[in-house]
């Protein structure tokens, strides 16, 4: 409308004909608004443009009443480019040459806008010619001519935009009922409809293939081609969607205040089996047509949907029972750093509730980065995967607490990290309970050497004493021999010889007695016996001396050789029945070390290599042997044993904390764990080779200039609470 | 001589069967020794009869407790005793099989170790 506005303010300047004779128009009470009409007139102005219109059809036109917009051609090409514009309402001819008029009537399309040829005076035959050329009106440029003109046109033009109006109408109507026909063709839904006694007045393809007709005599079709179809309703459908439907059609049942009467449910039809297959939901939507009681049924099938939706429901529902219920800590961070969403746990251990966490910054609760390891930042920048690893967080409380974590990038559909999913626990009791359990390793193998140590003593123990008991029993015995002999002496010194014969008689009756040759012989035997006994019961004394002293609150200088060396002659007193043990030690520079963590280590691989060699088929001794030696600004300490072997599936466990192969209650399986941990301390790394059924090596390597940074002399409660390595 | 009772001392350490053979001399019987299990199952295949075994328990080769449980299988007639400072790690179903009429801690009580001994020389 607008756009017409503008083309009648131009028509109107460009018109030549004043607003004033517009008011003698010969008015048919119907205003038609802009009349566009193509004028084509003989001649061109000097500039080789048209040349100006006459005054007569200038004032003609004036006359029509509507404003009106002038558009010149001066040839074919010129008329048939504008008469193909649907908007041009005429084509004037304003005297024209015959043989002119009939060639450019040529160039308007039949079905282009009319055309009023005007002919000079009264020449029939110049009006016929232009009648046959197609020429829709003749006017006479006569007395009357801008009387008559006006009227023609305004014919002429009504005719035309009735006409173009109907032809707009009807491919209005036809593009309608396509699209309708279409819709109603290809839509994914039931579509019926039924009059009211329930007869099937109208169905489309998806009603059939739902639920399909009873007899193949009856056709089914679209709307205006539902000839023949007698069906009933009730006759297709299930009768749960029959109920709804009966239920849709009492006049109470439809809202009245709902101007478009429909109703809409589901309808649930067949039992509710394992497989959604059985029950199938349909969507059902009923809607009054008309006072004749038609109406239009549409049924969707959504057991898919309805099924996806139930599963999505209760997934979701798992899904935040399983989060608001996990007693691990669960966090979401964006990309900023903030926390967007927190279970409960995880509110517990930061000291929020009730959702308040959102929006604050992880800073507040995760150490600055680079003091402490800070995975959820790690993740943030890098969008890597981390799982358990272990670092400090500082409660709501202001605690520090051990936390084992695991994070994972939030990507969006196009792989774009959007933020962080991180799960945590509080590692607190974990912690306090592996320091007790290995506390409790440490008193285990203390109690382990404690027994070897007392076996050893026991023996010479047993035959010292067994000994000293002889011994003074053989004093006993010489006592006798002395007595008789002291009466010897006595009998010799009062000179009468039958006593001396018989104090004599009486030495050697004693002597034979009491076995004196053995006697004295076996006493001095004893007594090195016991002798020997002693000194080496002082030598475990002095081992378990060497072996026990104990760490001085920082590294001092240690004689790795020493150390190692100590602890195989204490735990060689245990095993001594069934193993060979070889050394082979080298000259070592000192390092700076903790010696009795280091005999911690060695005991535990030197224990370890007896069991293996202990839980061997054979009983022959097996061998245990122990090397060390200086290899590149390393110390290296290799123990191999000829045991059973440690199988492949659980060599890359061994060092992790509570894993054993031992039968319950005999190993803590802390030994390896703290060895590791104790030789990380030093700066070094434990490393194992194995082949069932063969033996194993284990080699210690230590840096001989260890690391600066020192960790507390036997503070496990410190060790513990660093990130925990485990080999994998 | 000939008649007296064979009393068979078995253990790896040498002071420890000297000192068993100064306290055990004057019983009055016959004392042998060995110092492993298999070389004292050899010593029992010959005769005289060994009577009563005393063994130590640990020792290279088989343990105290495994050779008298073949000692009782190839010599059901002898009796043995156990004699160990390490009697806490055999189990009892062992020492029931081996037949073991006494278990005596080291270091022993002479008179303890003398009248277990004698009453299983009296059996």
């Amino acid at each position: 409308m607008v756009e017409r506005a503008s083309h009648r303010e131009r028509g109107t300047q460009r018109s030549a004909a004043p607003s004033s004779t517009a008011a003698k128009a010969p008015s048919s009470g119907l205003h038609l608004g802009v009349i566009r009409i193509v004028v084509v007139n003989p001649g061109e102005d000097p500039l080789g443009g048209p040349a100006a219109m006459s005054v007569e059809t200038t004032a003609a036109l004036a006359r029509l009443g509507d404003p009106v917009e002038i558009l010149r051609a001066q040839d074919e090409q010129e008329l048939a480019s504008l008469t193909a514009d649907p908007s041009i309402d005429l084509v004037l001819f304003d005297r024209l040459d015959t043989s002119d008029a009939s060639t450019l009537l040529g160039a308007i399309e039949s079905d282009g806008p009319p055309s009023i040829v005007v002919v000079d005076g009264d020449s029939e035959g110049e009006a016929l010619a232009a009648f046959r050329a197609g020429a829709s009106d003749c006017v006479h440029f006569g007395p009357e001519y801008d009387a008559v003109l006006p009227v023609v046109l305004l014919e002429q033009v009504q005719r035309w935009r009735a006409d173009r109006q109907r032809q707009v109408s009807e491919q209005h109507i036809k593009w309608l009922e396509d699209l309708y026909a279409g819709i109603v063709s290809e839509m994914p839904a039931g579509l019926v409809v039924v009059d009211l006694d329930g007869l099937i007045v109208a169905e489309n393809p998806e009603f059939e293939r739902l639920f399909p007709s009873r007899s193949d005599a009856i056709p089914s079709g679209l709307p205006g081609t539902a000839s023949g179809i007698t069906e009933f309703l009730a006759a297709r459908l299930p009768i749960e969607i029959m109920d709804a439907v009966s239920r849709a059609e009492q006049p109470e049942s439809l809202a009245t205040d709902d101007p478009d009467r429909h109703i809409h449910e589901l309808v649930r039809v067949g039992e509710d089996g394992e497989e959604h297959g059985e029950l199938r939901v349909y969507e059902l939507r009923y809607r009054r047509l008309d006072e004749t009681g038609r109406a239009l049924i549409v049924i969707s099938d959504v057991t898919e949907a309805e099924w996806l939706s139930d599963r999505l429901e209760s997934l979701r529902r798992d899904t935040r029972d399983i989060i608001e219920n996990i007693n691990s800590a669960l966090i979401v961070v964006d990309l900023a750093g903030r926390i967007t969403f927190a279970n409960p746990a995880a509110e517990r251990i930061l000291g929020g509730q009730d959702g308040d966490l959102g929006g604050r910054q992880i800073e507040d609760w995760f150490g600055p980065a680079g003091d402490v390891p800070h995975p959820i930042e790690e993740c943030l920048v890098s969008g890597a995967r981390s799982r358990g690893a272990e670092t400090l967080l500082q409660r709501g409380d202001g605690q520090w607490i051990p936390v084992g974590i695991s994070c994972s990038p939030r990507l969006d559909a196009s792989g774009q990290s959007r933020g962080v999913v991180a799960v945590f626990q509080d590692l607190s009791e974990i912690k306090e309970l592996e320091l007790q359990v290995r506390q409790t390793e440490k008193m285990a193998s203390i109690g382990q050497l404690a027994a070897g140590v007392a076996h050893e003593v026991n023996n010479p123990m047993g035959f010292i004493h067994a000994n000293l008991h002889q011994m003074s029993e053989y004093l006993t015995d010489l006592d006798k021999y002395f007595e008789a002999t002291v009466r010897l002496q006595q009998a010799a010194l009062e000179g009468d010889l039958e006593v001396i014969r018989a104090a004599a008689e009486d030495v050697q009756a004693v002597a034979r007695e009491i076995d004196l040759e053995f006697v004295r012989s076996d006493f001095e035997k004893a007594l090195l016996e016991s002798g020997e006994g002693a000194e080496r019961i002082r030598h475990i004394v002095k081992d378990l001396r060497d072996f026990s002293r104990p760490d001085m609150p920082a590294r001092t200088p240690a004689d790795v050789n020493q150390a190692i060396d100590s602890t195989a002659n204490i735990v060689y007193t245990m095993m001594k029945h069934s193993v060979v043990l070889e050394k082979d030690y080298h000259d070592l520079p000192k390092i700076d070390a903790y010696p009795m963590q280091l005999k911690q280590v060695f005991m535990n691989l030197l224990v370890n290599a007896h069991q293996a060699i202990e839980a061997r088929e054979e009983r022959e001794p097996g061998v245990i042997r122990i090397e060390t030696q200086e290899v590149e600004g390393e110390i290296l300490i290799r123990i191999s044993d000829t045991g059973v072997g440690i199988p492949e599936s659980v060599r890359s466990r061994i060092f992790e904390p509570f894993f054993t192969t031992k039968p319950v209650g005999a190993g803590t399986g802390l030994g390896l764990s703290t060895s590791f941990s104790i030789i990380e301390r030093h700066g070094g790394r434990i490393t194992v080779e194995s082949e069932v059924g063969r033996g194993t090596v284990f080699e210690v390597r230590l840096p001989t200039t260890p690391p600066k940074d020192d960790a507390p002399f036997d503070d496990e409660a410190a060790d513990l609470a660093r990130a925990h390595p485990t080999t994998s | 001589m000939t008649d007296r009772p064979v009393l068979l001392l078995v253990d790896d350490e040498p002071r420890m069967l000297s000192a068993l053979r100064r306290t055990l001399r004057r019983e009055g019987w016959t004392l042998e020794t060995a110092s492993n299990g298999s070389e004292a199952l050899a010593r029992m295949a010959e005769s005289p009869a060994v009577r009563v075994v005393v063994s130590d328990h640990k020792m290279p080769g088989m343990t105290g407790v495994e050779f008298l449980i073949e000692a009782r299988a190839q010599h059901p007639d002898s009796h043995r005793i156990l004699l160990s400072g390490w009697t806490s790690e055999i189990q009892e179903e062992e020492l029931a099989r081996a037949g073991v009429l006494a278990v005596l801690a080291k270091p022993w009580d002479d008179a303890e170790l003398k009248q277990a001994i004698r009453s299983a020389m009296d059996r």
